[in-house]
């Protein structure tokens, strides 16, 4: 998979900004995307080692307007954590 | 902090104030924790948001601008005070350089109090008439309480004379035709007393109980209805009732029965004193009024137009007030008489004016010759306005804060300068003009009734 095709966007929440501490970014992935996909990806977009990823993913929630029912779409979400040292700037409004 | 102070007009200084960095960043920090209190950021609970979230969803400015809204205000005042400028207007404020981590540069350009020169106002001369009381004016007000205690009495056979209450009813006509108001049933009216129809009252003395009169009048020319002014109209009139007015005599039982007082004597003293204290207070006046001309001629001062203006304002405030107890609204005012809001506040520009210059200078001799208040002073004539409000300390708090504390302490000030003034001045006694003593009667009269009116509400 291509790698701009894997990482939609970044996760910017207060969770995900306290897990920067630490060295881990929060992104949201392509559904179908593997741990080593979204390793390779960031790697080759950020130029940093990444040591860990760890996935999960997120089941729409049923939602209505009115009379009609809907869904909000599945997400796959990725933790990564990169090497000691290495930062992303691109998170921190860079 | 750091204050250079530049005078760029008359009147007009502008202050460049440069804040220490520490300082800038302290409120930046500060900034930022409020406005993470008050921003939604999505992802976050309020207050949580971290500096470089705000920064990247709401951008540097608004943070730095947030910081200059708690810093230039304070930085400025703490200016103000340092360098000894008092501003009268807000002042404009340009911000030249705010950096995190450097000190926050800013002008502020602002009106201040006009220069005064101030003449010669110690020795001045001022007239001073003598106090006097005379057994008339006392007479007069003892006659005025005759008049107000006298009692009515029911007369079955008695003519009626000049000051007795009758009860008419009438019918009247003009040219044949009725009028508007032409009839009335048992209109009460006071013999000889002007009323509504002149002369009508006067035709009808010596008039007894069941008796009727044709009256012819003629209406005065600046009669109330204009349709009808200065036509002759025909009264049948039909008296229904007499009551005799009868004045008590002058005594010790009068005394009792009309104040507090229980001989005559005693009620003649307090007349006495009273009066005295009507016509000291208004020679006091008088002599404070010719010190503050004096001092205003002198002094060469130019009021900047924005105080004359503020001050205008004020007056058609009050004078807005002063409608609203009489049951009108500025509005209604302007309508009746012609004009604009804006145009009866430029009528009160001359005055506002002069009131202006009389504090200027008078600020500026309390200033040369150290004249201050002490606090205890403030804070009693503070306590005294807000006795009787729903909450005295929160009031005081208030005023506290927003200047009305500083206004008073000011106007206290300013008395007290006059009252310097006055000590130094020369005083010539001299004798009173004869028109003011008739004022002063009046004065005392009403001073006389509203006593009466709250004897009467406490009775009861």
């Amino acid at each position: 998979m291509e790698a701009r095709e894997v990482l939609k966007r970044p996760v910017i929440t207060e969770r995900a900004t306290a897990l920067m501490e630490e060295g881990k970014y929060t992104f949201e992935v392509h559904p179908a995307a593997t741990k080593v996909d979204i390793k390779n990806a960031v790697e080759e977009i950020f130029k940093v080692k990444v040591d860990r990823v760890v996935t999960l993913k997120v089941r729409g929630k049923q939602k209505r307007v009115g009379r009609s029912t809907g869904r909000t779409s599945d997400r796959k979400k990725a933790i990564v954590s990169i090497a000691k040292g290495q930062r992303i700037p691109f998170f921190e409004g860079a | 902090m750091n204050v250079k102070v530049e005078h760029v007009e008359k009147n007009k200084v502008c202050l460049e104030v440069e804040v220490d960095s520490d300082k800038v960043n302290a409120a930046i920090n500060t900034a930022v924790r409020s406005l993470s209190q008050r921003v939604k950021v999505p992802g976050f609970r309020r207050g949580r948001v971290p500096r470089n979230i705000l920064e990247l969803t709401l951008g540097k400015e608004a943070i730095l601008d947030e910081a200059l809204q708690t810093l230039v205000p304070e930085a400025y005042s703490q200016a103000l005070v340092e360098q000894g400028v008092e501003p009268i207007d807000k002042p404009q404020v340009e911000v030249v350089k705010i950096e995190e981590n450097a000190p926050l540069v800013f002008k502020a350009t602002v009106e201040v109090k006009p220069e005064v020169t101030l003449g010669e106002y110690k020795g001045l001369k001022v007239t001073k008439e003598k106090v006097t009381i005379t057994e008339e004016e006392v007479e007069t007000i003892l006659k005025n309480l005759q008049e107000r205690a006298a009692t009515f009495v029911v007369a079955e056979d008695e003519p009626a004379a000049v000051g007795d209450l009758i009860m008419v009813d009438y019918t009247a006509t003009i040219d044949g035709q009725e009028f508007e108001g032409s009839k009335a049933e048992n209109m009460p009216m006071v013999v000889g007393a002007p009323g509504y129809y002149p002369g009508l009252s006067q035709s009808l003395e010596g008039i007894k109980k069941g008796e009727t009169k044709e009256v012819k009048i003629t209406l005065p020319a600046d009669f109330r209805v204009t349709e009808l002014a200065g036509k002759e109209a025909v009264f049948n009139v039909e008296v229904k009732e007499v009551h005799k007015k009868r004045l008590a005599a002058i005594d010790d039982e009068f005394a009792k029965d009309v104040s507090e007082f229980n001989t005559l004597e005693e009620l003649k003293t307090n007349i006495e004193s009273r009066l005295l204290e009507a016509k000291k207070q208004q020679v006091q006046e008088k002599m404070e009024e010719q010190l503050l001309n004096q001092i205003v001629e002198q002094a060469k001062v130019e009021v900047p137009e924005i105080m004359i203006k503020r001050r205008a304002h004020t007056m058609l405030h009050n004078f807005a007030h002063e409608l609203e107890h009489r049951g009108l609204t500025l509005q209604t005012y302007c309508e009746l008489k012609e004009t604009t809001q804006d145009k009866v506040e430029q009528e009160f520009f001359p005055l506002a004016t002069k009131s202006v210059k009389q504090e200027l200078v008078l600020d500026a001799i309390a200033k040369k010759e150290n004249i201050t208040v002490e606090p205890e002073k403030v804070e009693a004539a503070l306590d005294e306005l807000a006795t009787g409000l729903k909450d005295p300390d929160q009031a005081k708090q208030r005023w506290s804060e927003d200047g009305t504390r500083e206004v008073i302490e000011n106007s206290l000030i300013r008395e007290e300068a006059l009252a310097f003034l006055l000590q130094e001045a020369i005083v010539t006694e001299v004798e009173p003009s004869d028109s003011e003593a008739e004022e002063i009667n009046e004065a005392a009269n009403t001073e006389e009734s509203k006593a009466e009116a709250t004897e009467a509400d406490s009775d009861n």
